[in-house]
């Protein structure tokens, strides 16, 4: 009886071992699953192009972009059918469409501090996390990758950022092109410094930036046109505010220049036109950005 | 002021953000072999400059002393007859709208001007009572807010592009070599050379306008004369150097203050003079300051004109 009875026992034994081990599995899922559909019920806006970059590379969808107002193609391709909100001074965007779209978190930038504020009063969490320099990109893509529950992400997307800006950095020689980098074409140039995001990428891609010496905090200052011709650049790089549909005209407009003319960049004809906001905003892109500065504007590819 | 301004022309060419001994600068003008750097901050920097800043400073100081001879109101100046609303929105369209067609700045902002100014001139000296005063300067206030209204709109549209068009706003010279100069200069040689013929009638119309009519003159036209030339000047010198408005206002003022006269005789020629003087003193000052960072000039010539100005009209009081 004693033995009859205890025959199903290993059976039960074994299905229970079954039990336990689909039960665990089960568990394991529904430890993971509630998080991720957690996450993509969050209704998340990236005001900032570089937020909103790094989210779609995480895998994670933003609800609404910022204006891509000076994207570059690669940028726009992964940004292509998010629907974009407009964005004005001083706010950012419109307030009242934020409100009624009820996001969980808005990634923005300081620029638009007066909104962050008002949002934050509408009880939106708002995250700042633009990156200012190229060296803190890294650290950004991971504190966006830990807010939205994608460290694993965040990380495998830091070793692409790694691997394209030691490909696009490989080779540069101990020969630094001095380069001027210069904002906007109306009645004022204003160079490109050391501290700006532009005048950093140009030093990582191996060129030396032409300033005069000069310092501002945002990062650029309208600069002698005399230091200009005592520096004499052997590159010029124009970056005009904003879009620009006619380069051409721009072109002529910058290539007429009566200083730059006289440069060494003007006589070997090596001034470029940035069409883009490359040099403007922080992108995930570094290295693509580095080997399109090299390959346009300092000729060391 | 013949001695400030050559003192203050000496300064614009013998300083800038990088040290030219005075022989470098002499050995230049007088077309001496010099290193080829030194050449081209002279030649196409300082040079330029420096006679615009001449040219302007005395235009606006004329078109302020005709225009305060004509409307005989003591706060006329450009703003007044809308010039400067008018040529801060041709300013500000081009390089906001159309920034790729940049080189069009100086026209688009000569040709605003003169356009505001002669809404005004329609408004204020045609149909009945034509020529009155209050009038004139009613219609001024009226197209310069249309304009400024213009031209704030355009700036909340594109935000982005602003920083480009903030020099322009507040007022300051920037190197264009001669190009601009060789749009502009025949509207300056038209406005200097109707100021200089104004110069006689505007003194017959400080007696008043039955005395002025009594010895031959005609004040309706002399008004008109009068304010056409300043806003001629003003616009040209707007399309050069941006807003400077302050400089109309301020510098007869300051020359009556001084030579304790108000005859145009006096006042219109030692304007320029002083004008020019205060605007190349002023812009070599904003350059130079904080070198290799270039200020712009409109602070600054607030900053040297205002206490002067204050302390002569205490003075005087």
């Amino acid at each position: 009886m004693h033995l009859d009875a205890a025959r199903p026992k290993p059976r039960l034994a074994r299905l229970s071992g079954v039990v336990t081990l689909l039960a665990a599995v089960l568990l394991a899922f529904a430890l993971q699953a509630p998080s991720a559909d957690a996450a993509k019920k969050k209704r998340v806006i990236a005001i900032s192009p570089f937020a909103a970059q790094t989210m779609v590379q995480l895998g994670y969808r933003p609800y609404r972009v910022g204006m891509t107002l000076g994207a570059t193609k690669h940028q726009k391709r992964l940004l292509k059918g998010i629907p974009a909100m407009t964005l004005s001074h001083p706010n950012g965007p419109n307030l009242e469409l934020v409100a009624k779209m009820r996001p969980k978190i808005v990634f923005s930038s300081n620029r638009w501090s007066r909104g962050n504020k008002a949002m934050r009063q509408l009880g939106i969490r708002v995250v700042v996390a633009d990156p200012l320099t190229p060296a803190s990109v890294k650290k950004k893509v991971t504190q966006i990758g830990r807010i939205l529950g994608r460290k694993k992400q965040a990380r495998k997307l830091n070793k692409k950022i790694t691997r394209q800006l030691n490909s696009a950095t490989r080779g540069i020689s101990g020969i630094r092109p001095r380069t001027l980098v210069v904002l906007g074409i109306g009645t004022t140039a204003m160079a490109f410094l050391e501290n700006s995001w532009g005048g950093r990428l140009i030093r990582m891609a191996g060129g030396k930036l032409v300033t005069g010496n000069a310092s501002a905090g945002g990062g650029f200052a309208r600069i002698s046109d005399e230091v200009v011709l005592q520096e004499d650049p052997e590159r010029i790089v124009v970056v005009p505010h904003g879009t620009n549909d006619d380069l051409s005209r721009v072109a002529k407009w910058v290539t007429d220049n009566e200083v730059y003319k006289s440069t060494s960049a003007g006589q070997s004809g090596n001034i470029g036109i940035s069409g883009d906001n490359t040099l403007l905003q922080a992108g995930t892109d570094l290295g693509a950005t580095i080997r399109y500065i090299r390959t346009n504007f300092l000729k060391n590819w | 002021m013949l001695a400030a301004l050559v003192a203050a022309t000496c300064a614009s060419l013998a300083l800038g953000a990088v040290d030219i001994p005075v022989s470098g600068v002499i050995d230049t003008l007088l077309g001496k072999q010099v290193p080829e750097v030194t050449r081209n901050i002279i030649e196409i920097l300082r040079l330029p400059r420096t006679v615009e800043a001449i040219l302007v400073g005395a235009a606006l100081g004329v078109a302020g002393a005709c225009l305060q001879g004509a409307l005989n109101n003591p706060l006329a100046s450009p703003d007044v007859i809308g010039v400067t609303g008018g040529a801060g929105f041709g300013a500000m369209l081009v390089i906001l709208l159309y920034p790729s067609s940049i080189a069009l700045l100086p026209v688009s902002a000569l040709f605003f001007g003169l356009f505001a100014a002669t809404m005004v001139f329609i408004i204020g000296f045609t149909g009945r009572g034509g020529g009155n005063i209050t009038r004139v300067i009613l219609a001024g206030i009226a197209v310069a807010s249309l304009f400024s209204a213009g031209t704030a709109a355009i700036m909340a549209a594109y935000p982005d592009r602003v920083p480009n068009g903030i020099y322009f706003l507040v007022g300051g010279l920037t190197t264009s070599g001669w190009d601009t100069l060789e749009t502009v200069w025949p509207y300056l040689a038209v406005g200097f050379v109707l100021a200089a013929f104004m110069i006689r009638p505007l003194d017959r119309l400080m007696l008043g306008d039955d005395v002025a009519a009594s010895l031959g003159s005609r004040p309706r036209l002399i008004r008109l004369t009068a304010a056409l030339a300043a806003a001629v000047l003003a616009s040209a010198a707007a399309s050069i150097a941006g807003l400077l408005a302050f400089l109309g206002l301020v510098i007869p003022h300051l020359i009556r203050l001084l030579g304790g006269t108000k005859s145009h005789v006096f006042v219109i020629p030692v304007s320029a003079l002083a004008g020019a003087a205060l605007l190349t003193a002023g812009d070599t000052l904003a350059r130079t300051i904080a070198a290799p960072v270039e200020m712009p000039v409109g602070p600054f010539l607030v900053l040297l004109g205002v206490p002067l100005f204050l302390w002569l009209l205490r003075k005087a009081a």
